[in-house]
Protein backbone atom coordinates (compact mmCIF):
# COMPACT_ATOMS: atom_id res chain seq x y z
CA UNK A 1 0.00 0.00 0.00
CA UNK A 2 1.78 3.17 -1.13
CA UNK A 3 -0.74 5.49 0.48
CA UNK A 4 1.39 8.10 2.28
CA UNK A 5 -1.42 8.38 4.83
CA UNK A 6 -0.54 4.88 6.01
CA UNK A 7 2.91 6.03 7.13
CA UNK A 8 1.40 9.11 8.77
CA UNK A 9 -1.08 6.98 10.67
CA UNK A 10 1.67 4.66 11.92
CA UNK A 11 3.76 7.63 13.00
CA UNK A 12 0.88 9.19 14.88
CA UNK A 13 0.01 5.87 16.46
CA UNK A 14 3.57 5.46 17.72
CA UNK A 15 4.47 9.00 18.68
CA UNK A 16 1.15 10.79 19.28
CA UNK A 17 2.71 13.99 18.04
CA UNK A 18 -0.06 16.58 17.44
CA UNK A 19 1.77 17.80 14.36
CA UNK A 20 1.39 14.29 12.88
CA UNK A 21 -2.28 14.34 13.76
CA UNK A 22 -2.67 17.61 11.91
CA UNK A 23 -0.99 16.07 8.86
CA UNK A 24 -3.16 12.98 9.12
CA UNK A 25 -6.32 15.08 9.29
CA UNK A 26 -5.20 17.19 6.35
CA UNK A 27 -4.48 14.06 4.36
CA UNK A 28 -7.82 12.34 4.93
CA UNK A 29 -10.39 14.96 5.86
CA UNK A 30 -11.68 15.57 2.32
CA UNK A 31 -12.11 11.88 1.57
CA UNK A 32 -13.80 11.21 4.89
CA UNK A 33 -16.07 14.20 4.43
CA UNK A 34 -17.04 13.19 0.87
CA UNK A 35 -17.98 9.67 1.90
CA UNK A 36 -19.99 10.92 4.85
CA UNK A 37 -21.71 13.61 2.80
CA UNK A 38 -22.72 11.07 0.18
CA UNK A 39 -24.19 8.90 2.91
CA UNK A 40 -26.07 11.54 4.91
CA UNK A 41 -26.80 14.12 2.19
CA UNK A 42 -26.31 17.19 4.39
CA UNK A 43 -23.21 19.37 4.40
CA UNK A 44 -23.41 20.59 8.00
CA UNK A 45 -24.00 17.16 9.37
CA UNK A 46 -21.24 15.77 7.21
CA UNK A 47 -18.86 18.36 8.69
CA UNK A 48 -19.85 17.49 12.25
CA UNK A 49 -19.55 13.80 11.55
CA UNK A 50 -16.15 14.29 9.94
CA UNK A 51 -15.03 15.99 13.14
CA UNK A 52 -16.47 13.10 15.14
CA UNK A 53 -14.72 10.60 12.87
CA UNK A 54 -11.38 12.34 13.40
CA UNK A 55 -12.01 12.42 17.15
CA UNK A 56 -12.55 8.67 17.04
CA UNK A 57 -9.36 8.24 15.04
CA UNK A 58 -7.51 10.12 17.75
CA UNK A 59 -9.15 8.16 20.56
CA UNK A 60 -9.24 4.70 19.04
CA UNK A 61 -6.16 4.59 16.86
CA UNK A 62 -4.56 2.15 19.29
CA UNK A 63 -7.23 -0.34 18.25
CA UNK A 64 -6.02 -0.27 14.66
CA UNK A 65 -3.94 -3.45 14.53
CA UNK A 66 -2.51 -3.04 11.00
CA UNK A 67 -4.27 -6.16 9.75
CA UNK A 68 -6.23 -3.85 7.48
CA UNK A 69 -4.71 -0.85 5.75
CA UNK A 70 -5.27 2.35 7.71
CA UNK A 71 -7.63 3.80 5.15
CA UNK A 72 -9.73 0.64 5.21
CA UNK A 73 -9.99 1.03 8.97
CA UNK A 74 -10.78 4.73 8.56
CA UNK A 75 -13.42 4.15 5.88
CA UNK A 76 -15.06 1.55 8.07
CA UNK A 77 -15.17 3.99 10.96
CA UNK A 78 -16.55 6.81 8.80
CA UNK A 79 -19.14 4.67 7.00
CA UNK A 80 -20.42 3.15 10.25
CA UNK A 81 -20.62 6.55 11.87
CA UNK A 82 -22.58 8.00 8.95
CA UNK A 83 -24.92 5.03 8.69
CA UNK A 84 -25.70 5.03 12.41
CA UNK A 85 -26.32 8.73 12.34
CA UNK A 86 -28.50 8.63 9.25
CA UNK A 87 -30.51 5.76 10.64
CA UNK A 88 -31.12 7.61 13.91
CA UNK A 89 -32.07 10.78 12.11
CA UNK A 90 -34.39 9.05 9.68
CA UNK A 91 -36.19 7.58 12.65
CA UNK A 92 -36.42 10.97 14.36
CA UNK A 93 -37.49 12.98 11.37
CA UNK A 94 -40.21 12.40 8.85
CA UNK A 95 -38.15 13.80 6.00
CA UNK A 96 -34.62 12.48 5.68
CA UNK A 97 -33.34 15.37 3.58
CA UNK A 98 -31.11 18.09 4.92
CA UNK A 99 -31.80 21.80 4.82
CA UNK A 100 -29.07 22.26 2.27
CA UNK A 101 -31.20 20.46 -0.29
CA UNK A 102 -32.77 23.50 -1.87
CA UNK A 103 -34.92 21.36 -4.09
CA UNK A 104 -35.90 18.74 -1.59
CA UNK A 105 -39.55 17.86 -1.40
CA UNK A 106 -41.10 20.25 -3.87
CA UNK A 107 -44.64 20.87 -2.79
CA UNK A 108 -47.41 19.60 -5.06
CA UNK A 109 -47.71 21.89 -8.05
CA UNK A 110 -44.33 23.46 -7.47
CA UNK A 111 -42.57 21.31 -10.03
CA UNK A 112 -44.55 22.81 -12.90
CA UNK A 113 -43.15 26.21 -12.10
CA UNK A 114 -39.56 25.22 -12.80
CA UNK A 115 -38.34 26.72 -16.05
CA UNK A 116 -35.94 24.89 -18.34
CA UNK A 117 -32.86 26.06 -16.47
CA UNK A 118 -34.19 24.51 -13.35
CA UNK A 119 -35.01 21.25 -15.01
CA UNK A 120 -31.45 20.11 -14.51
CA UNK A 121 -31.83 20.78 -10.81
CA UNK A 122 -35.02 18.79 -10.67
CA UNK A 123 -33.21 15.89 -12.29
CA UNK A 124 -30.41 16.31 -9.82
CA UNK A 125 -32.89 16.18 -6.98
CA UNK A 126 -34.29 12.95 -8.37
CA UNK A 127 -30.87 11.34 -8.52
CA UNK A 128 -30.06 12.46 -4.99
CA UNK A 129 -33.34 11.18 -3.76
CA UNK A 130 -32.88 7.86 -5.53
CA UNK A 131 -29.51 7.49 -3.79
CA UNK A 132 -30.79 8.51 -0.37
CA UNK A 133 -33.79 6.23 -0.73
CA UNK A 134 -31.53 3.18 -1.04
CA UNK A 135 -31.19 1.07 2.09
CA UNK A 136 -28.00 2.09 3.94
CA UNK A 137 -26.07 -1.05 3.06
CA UNK A 138 -26.75 -0.53 -0.65
CA UNK A 139 -25.98 3.17 -0.53
CA UNK A 140 -22.68 2.52 1.25
CA UNK A 141 -21.56 0.15 -1.46
CA UNK A 142 -22.58 2.48 -4.27
CA UNK A 143 -20.70 5.33 -2.59
CA UNK A 144 -17.55 3.30 -2.02
CA UNK A 145 -17.57 1.69 -5.48
CA UNK A 146 -18.90 4.43 -7.72
CA UNK A 147 -17.60 7.57 -6.03
CA UNK A 148 -14.60 6.35 -4.08
CA UNK A 149 -13.53 3.81 -6.70
CA UNK A 150 -12.74 1.14 -4.15
CA UNK A 151 -12.48 -2.38 -5.58
CA UNK A 152 -15.27 -4.67 -4.37
CA UNK A 153 -12.80 -6.85 -2.46
CA UNK A 154 -11.70 -3.79 -0.48
CA UNK A 155 -15.31 -2.81 0.11
CA UNK A 156 -15.91 -6.25 1.59
CA UNK A 157 -13.13 -5.50 4.10
CA UNK A 158 -14.51 -2.05 4.89
CA UNK A 159 -18.00 -3.41 5.45
CA UNK A 160 -16.85 -6.59 7.12
CA UNK A 161 -18.95 -8.79 4.81
CA UNK A 162 -18.25 -11.47 2.20
CA UNK A 163 -17.40 -10.46 -1.37
CA UNK A 164 -20.52 -12.25 -2.58
CA UNK A 165 -22.65 -10.12 -0.29
CA UNK A 166 -21.04 -6.94 -1.61
CA UNK A 167 -21.82 -8.05 -5.16
CA UNK A 168 -25.43 -8.99 -4.53
CA UNK A 169 -25.94 -5.74 -2.59
CA UNK A 170 -24.48 -3.76 -5.47
CA UNK A 171 -26.76 -5.56 -7.95
CA UNK A 172 -29.78 -4.78 -5.82
CA UNK A 173 -28.74 -1.14 -5.57
CA UNK A 174 -28.42 -0.79 -9.32
CA UNK A 175 -31.76 -2.48 -9.93
CA UNK A 176 -33.36 0.06 -7.57
CA UNK A 177 -31.54 3.01 -9.07
CA UNK A 178 -32.45 1.94 -12.58
CA UNK A 179 -36.07 1.51 -11.63
CA UNK A 180 -36.22 4.81 -9.72
CA UNK A 181 -34.61 6.83 -12.47
CA UNK A 182 -36.60 5.16 -15.25
CA UNK A 183 -39.87 5.63 -13.37
CA UNK A 184 -39.04 9.28 -12.76
CA UNK A 185 -38.18 9.72 -16.42
CA UNK A 186 -41.48 8.23 -17.56
CA UNK A 187 -43.48 10.24 -15.04
CA UNK A 188 -42.12 13.40 -16.60
CA UNK A 189 -43.26 12.59 -20.16
CA UNK B 1 -31.26 -16.81 -25.20
CA UNK B 2 -34.08 -16.84 -22.70
CA UNK B 3 -34.86 -14.08 -20.23
CA UNK B 4 -33.58 -16.11 -17.27
CA UNK B 5 -30.04 -16.15 -18.63
CA UNK B 6 -30.25 -12.47 -19.32
CA UNK B 7 -30.93 -11.68 -15.66
CA UNK B 8 -27.55 -13.10 -14.73
CA UNK B 9 -25.94 -11.10 -17.46
CA UNK B 10 -27.53 -7.90 -16.27
CA UNK B 11 -25.80 -8.30 -12.92
CA UNK B 12 -22.54 -9.06 -14.68
CA UNK B 13 -22.98 -5.80 -16.60
CA UNK B 14 -22.63 -3.88 -13.32
CA UNK B 15 -19.39 -5.67 -12.50
CA UNK B 16 -18.17 -5.23 -16.06
CA UNK B 17 -18.83 -1.50 -15.88
CA UNK B 18 -16.53 -1.27 -12.86
CA UNK B 19 -13.83 -3.44 -14.38
CA UNK B 20 -14.52 -6.19 -11.85
CA UNK B 21 -14.84 -9.10 -14.30
CA UNK B 22 -11.88 -11.24 -15.23
CA UNK B 23 -10.91 -11.45 -18.90
CA UNK B 24 -12.77 -14.69 -19.54
CA UNK B 25 -16.05 -13.53 -17.98
CA UNK B 26 -15.72 -10.21 -19.77
CA UNK B 27 -15.31 -11.90 -23.13
CA UNK B 28 -18.32 -14.15 -22.46
CA UNK B 29 -20.41 -11.11 -21.60
CA UNK B 30 -19.29 -9.13 -24.65
CA UNK B 31 -20.17 -12.11 -26.86
CA UNK B 32 -23.63 -12.27 -25.33
CA UNK B 33 -24.16 -8.52 -25.77
CA UNK B 34 -23.52 -8.81 -29.51
CA UNK B 35 -26.46 -11.21 -29.89
CA UNK B 36 -28.83 -9.84 -27.24
CA UNK B 37 -30.53 -6.49 -27.80
CA UNK B 38 -32.18 -6.78 -24.39
CA UNK B 39 -28.87 -6.89 -22.53
CA UNK B 40 -27.34 -4.29 -24.86
CA UNK B 41 -30.13 -1.93 -23.90
CA UNK B 42 -29.69 -2.81 -20.23
CA UNK B 43 -26.08 -1.79 -20.61
CA UNK B 44 -27.21 1.59 -21.95
CA UNK B 45 -29.57 1.98 -18.98
CA UNK B 46 -26.78 1.24 -16.54
CA UNK B 47 -24.53 3.68 -18.33
CA UNK B 48 -27.21 6.35 -17.88
CA UNK B 49 -27.54 5.51 -14.20
CA UNK B 50 -23.78 5.89 -13.84
CA UNK B 51 -23.88 9.25 -15.60
CA UNK B 52 -26.75 10.37 -13.40
CA UNK B 53 -24.73 9.44 -10.30
CA UNK B 54 -21.84 11.49 -11.64
CA UNK B 55 -23.93 14.66 -11.72
CA UNK B 56 -24.33 14.85 -7.94
CA UNK B 57 -21.82 17.36 -6.54
CA UNK B 58 -20.31 17.46 -3.05
CA UNK B 59 -20.27 20.95 -1.49
CA UNK B 60 -16.91 21.21 0.27
CA UNK B 61 -16.76 22.99 3.64
CA UNK B 62 -15.60 26.60 3.73
CA UNK B 63 -11.90 26.91 4.63
CA UNK B 64 -12.62 28.86 7.81
CA UNK B 65 -14.48 25.86 9.18
CA UNK B 66 -12.05 23.36 7.77
CA UNK B 67 -8.69 24.82 8.75
CA UNK B 68 -8.99 24.36 12.48
CA UNK B 69 -10.29 20.79 12.29
CA UNK B 70 -7.28 19.04 13.81
CA UNK B 71 -6.97 21.62 16.58
CA UNK B 72 -10.67 21.41 17.36
CA UNK B 73 -10.52 17.64 17.54
CA UNK B 74 -7.55 17.67 19.90
CA UNK B 75 -9.19 20.32 22.04
CA UNK B 76 -12.40 18.28 22.17
CA UNK B 77 -10.42 15.16 23.01
CA UNK B 78 -8.66 16.86 25.87
CA UNK B 79 -11.60 18.52 27.60
CA UNK B 80 -15.02 16.89 27.59
CA UNK B 81 -14.24 13.59 29.33
CA UNK B 82 -13.37 15.48 32.52
CA UNK B 83 -16.14 18.02 32.12
CA UNK B 84 -18.79 15.38 31.52
CA UNK B 85 -18.07 13.89 34.89
CA UNK B 86 -18.70 17.35 36.24
CA UNK B 87 -15.31 17.89 37.77
CA UNK B 88 -12.56 19.73 36.08
CA UNK B 89 -10.31 19.09 39.06
CA UNK B 90 -10.51 15.34 38.51
CA UNK B 91 -8.18 16.00 35.61
CA UNK B 92 -5.55 17.26 38.00
CA UNK B 93 -5.63 14.47 40.52
CA UNK B 94 -5.69 11.03 38.96
CA UNK B 95 -1.99 10.48 39.33
CA UNK B 96 1.09 11.86 37.75
CA UNK B 97 0.99 9.80 34.60
CA UNK B 98 -2.56 10.77 33.76
CA UNK B 99 -1.89 14.41 34.63
CA UNK B 100 1.19 14.43 32.47
CA UNK B 101 -0.75 12.90 29.60
CA UNK B 102 -3.48 15.52 29.94
CA UNK B 103 -0.88 18.25 30.03
CA UNK B 104 0.74 16.90 26.89
CA UNK B 105 -2.61 16.82 25.14
CA UNK B 106 -3.37 20.36 26.20
CA UNK B 107 0.03 21.53 25.06
CA UNK B 108 -0.45 19.60 21.84
CA UNK B 109 -3.83 21.10 21.13
CA UNK B 110 -2.51 24.56 21.77
CA UNK B 111 0.55 23.96 19.63
CA UNK B 112 -1.58 22.73 16.77
CA UNK B 113 -3.95 25.64 17.23
CA UNK B 114 -1.06 28.06 17.25
CA UNK B 115 0.30 26.52 14.08
CA UNK B 116 -3.04 26.66 12.34
CA UNK B 117 -3.83 30.12 13.56
CA UNK B 118 -0.40 31.12 12.35
CA UNK B 119 -1.65 30.50 8.84
CA UNK B 120 -4.36 33.10 9.26
CA UNK B 121 -3.90 36.10 7.13
CA UNK B 122 -3.22 38.79 9.67
CA UNK B 123 0.03 40.51 10.51
CA UNK B 124 -0.44 39.79 14.16
CA UNK B 125 -0.86 36.06 13.69
CA UNK B 126 2.27 35.93 11.58
CA UNK B 127 4.01 37.99 14.24
CA UNK B 128 2.82 35.85 17.11
CA UNK B 129 3.88 32.73 15.28
CA UNK B 130 7.33 34.16 14.60
CA UNK B 131 7.82 35.21 18.19
CA UNK B 132 6.49 31.98 19.60
CA UNK B 133 8.87 30.03 17.44
CA UNK B 134 11.72 32.47 18.14
CA UNK B 135 12.15 32.46 14.41
CA UNK B 136 13.47 35.62 12.82
CA UNK B 137 13.06 34.08 9.38
CA UNK B 138 9.33 34.26 10.02
CA UNK B 139 9.72 37.86 11.13
CA UNK B 140 11.22 38.67 7.76
CA UNK B 141 8.37 36.91 6.04
CA UNK B 142 5.98 39.04 8.05
CA UNK B 143 7.68 42.17 6.79
CA UNK B 144 7.33 40.91 3.23
CA UNK B 145 3.76 39.65 3.48
CA UNK B 146 2.32 42.55 5.44
CA UNK B 147 4.61 45.42 4.41
CA UNK B 148 2.16 48.10 5.56
CA UNK B 149 1.43 46.85 9.05
CA UNK B 150 2.90 48.40 12.18
CA UNK B 151 4.13 45.03 13.27
CA UNK B 152 6.05 44.54 10.07
CA UNK B 153 7.83 47.82 10.69
CA UNK B 154 8.63 46.79 14.24
CA UNK B 155 9.78 43.40 13.05
CA UNK B 156 12.00 45.00 10.45
CA UNK B 157 13.56 47.32 13.03
CA UNK B 158 14.10 44.71 15.65
CA UNK B 159 15.25 41.85 13.53
CA UNK B 160 19.03 41.58 13.53
CA UNK B 161 18.76 40.43 9.95
CA UNK B 162 18.22 43.29 7.55
CA UNK B 163 15.83 42.50 4.77
CA UNK B 164 18.40 43.34 2.11
CA UNK B 165 21.46 41.94 3.86
CA UNK B 166 23.30 39.03 2.34
CA UNK B 167 24.58 38.05 5.78
CA UNK B 168 21.82 36.41 7.83
CA UNK B 169 23.44 37.50 11.11
CA UNK B 170 23.04 35.94 14.56
CA UNK B 171 19.74 34.57 15.90
CA UNK B 172 17.33 36.87 17.71
CA UNK B 173 18.67 37.68 21.22
CA UNK B 174 16.49 36.98 24.23
CA UNK B 175 16.06 40.69 25.05
CA UNK B 176 14.59 41.32 21.66
CA UNK B 177 12.10 38.55 22.19
CA UNK B 178 10.92 40.18 25.40
CA UNK B 179 10.63 43.53 23.61
CA UNK B 180 8.64 41.76 20.93
CA UNK B 181 6.19 40.44 23.48
CA UNK B 182 5.66 43.92 24.90
CA UNK B 183 5.14 45.32 21.44
CA UNK B 184 2.80 42.56 20.48
CA UNK B 185 0.76 42.97 23.65
CA UNK B 186 0.30 46.70 23.21
CA UNK B 187 -0.52 46.25 19.54
CA UNK B 188 -3.11 43.64 20.45
CA UNK B 189 -4.67 45.77 23.15
CA UNK B 190 -5.14 48.55 20.60
CA UNK B 191 -6.75 46.14 18.20
CA UNK B 192 -9.05 44.77 20.87
CA UNK B 193 -10.11 48.31 21.78
CA UNK B 194 -10.99 49.00 18.16
CA UNK B 195 -12.71 45.74 17.41
CA UNK B 196 -12.74 42.95 19.99
CA UNK B 197 -12.37 39.36 18.78
CA UNK B 198 -11.91 36.05 20.58
CA UNK B 199 -8.72 35.32 18.64
CA UNK B 200 -7.03 38.54 19.69
CA UNK B 201 -8.05 38.14 23.29
CA UNK B 202 -6.80 34.60 23.37
CA UNK B 203 -3.50 35.67 21.87
CA UNK B 204 -3.19 38.45 24.39
CA UNK B 205 -3.64 35.90 27.16
CA UNK B 206 -0.97 33.76 25.51
CA UNK B 207 1.37 36.72 25.56
CA UNK B 208 0.79 37.27 29.27
CA UNK B 209 1.49 33.62 29.81
CA UNK B 210 4.70 33.87 27.83
CA UNK B 211 5.69 36.83 29.99
CA UNK B 212 4.88 34.61 33.00
CA UNK B 213 2.21 37.01 34.18
CA UNK B 214 -0.24 34.37 35.38
CA UNK B 215 -2.94 36.59 36.94
CA UNK B 216 -3.27 38.71 33.78
CA UNK B 217 -3.21 35.62 31.61
CA UNK B 218 -5.91 33.91 33.67
CA UNK B 219 -8.08 37.00 33.53
CA UNK B 220 -7.85 37.11 29.75
CA UNK B 221 -8.54 33.41 29.34
CA UNK B 222 -11.59 33.78 31.57
CA UNK B 223 -12.74 36.76 29.52
CA UNK B 224 -12.55 34.64 26.35
CA UNK B 225 -14.58 31.89 28.02
CA UNK B 226 -17.15 34.35 29.30
CA UNK B 227 -17.51 36.60 26.25
CA UNK B 228 -17.11 34.04 23.46
CA UNK B 229 -18.36 30.76 24.91
CA UNK B 230 -19.07 29.29 21.45
CA UNK B 231 -15.78 30.03 19.77
CA UNK B 232 -12.98 27.50 19.38
CA UNK B 233 -10.86 29.89 21.44
CA UNK B 234 -13.15 29.30 24.41
CA UNK B 235 -12.22 25.65 24.28
CA UNK B 236 -8.54 26.50 24.13
CA UNK B 237 -8.90 29.06 26.89
CA UNK B 238 -10.64 26.45 29.03
CA UNK B 239 -7.73 24.12 28.49
CA UNK B 240 -5.26 26.79 29.55
CA UNK B 241 -7.23 27.56 32.70
CA UNK B 242 -7.22 23.90 33.65
CA UNK B 243 -3.53 23.70 32.88
CA UNK B 244 -2.79 26.75 35.04
CA UNK B 245 -4.84 25.33 37.91
CA UNK B 246 -2.60 22.28 38.13
ZN1 LIG C 1 -29.31 -10.95 -22.73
Amino acid sequence: MDDPGQALAVRYQMGRDPADFERLVLHYRDRVYRVIYRLVGDADEAMDLTQEAMLRVHRSLDQWDHRAAFFTWLYRLAVNLAIDHHRRRSRDRAVPYGEDFPFADPRPGEVERYDEDEERDVLLLRVRRAILDLPEAQRAIVVLRHYEHLPLARIAEVRGVALGTVKSTLFAAFRSLRRALEAEGKEKV
Amino acid sequence: MDAKDCEGFEDLLVLHGYGELDAQEGARLEAHLKDCPRCASAREDLRRVGQALDTVPVPMPPPERWDGLAAQVLALAAVPAGRRRGSISSLARPGLVRAAAVLLLVAGALAVAAGLLGHRETAFDAYAQAIRARNDGLLERLATEFPDSDLARVARDLSPRRMDAADPGPPLPRDHVVVHWETAASYLRQRIDLSPSPGDRFHLAEIYLAKQDRPEALEEYRAVLRDYPDSQFAMLAGLRIEQLAQ
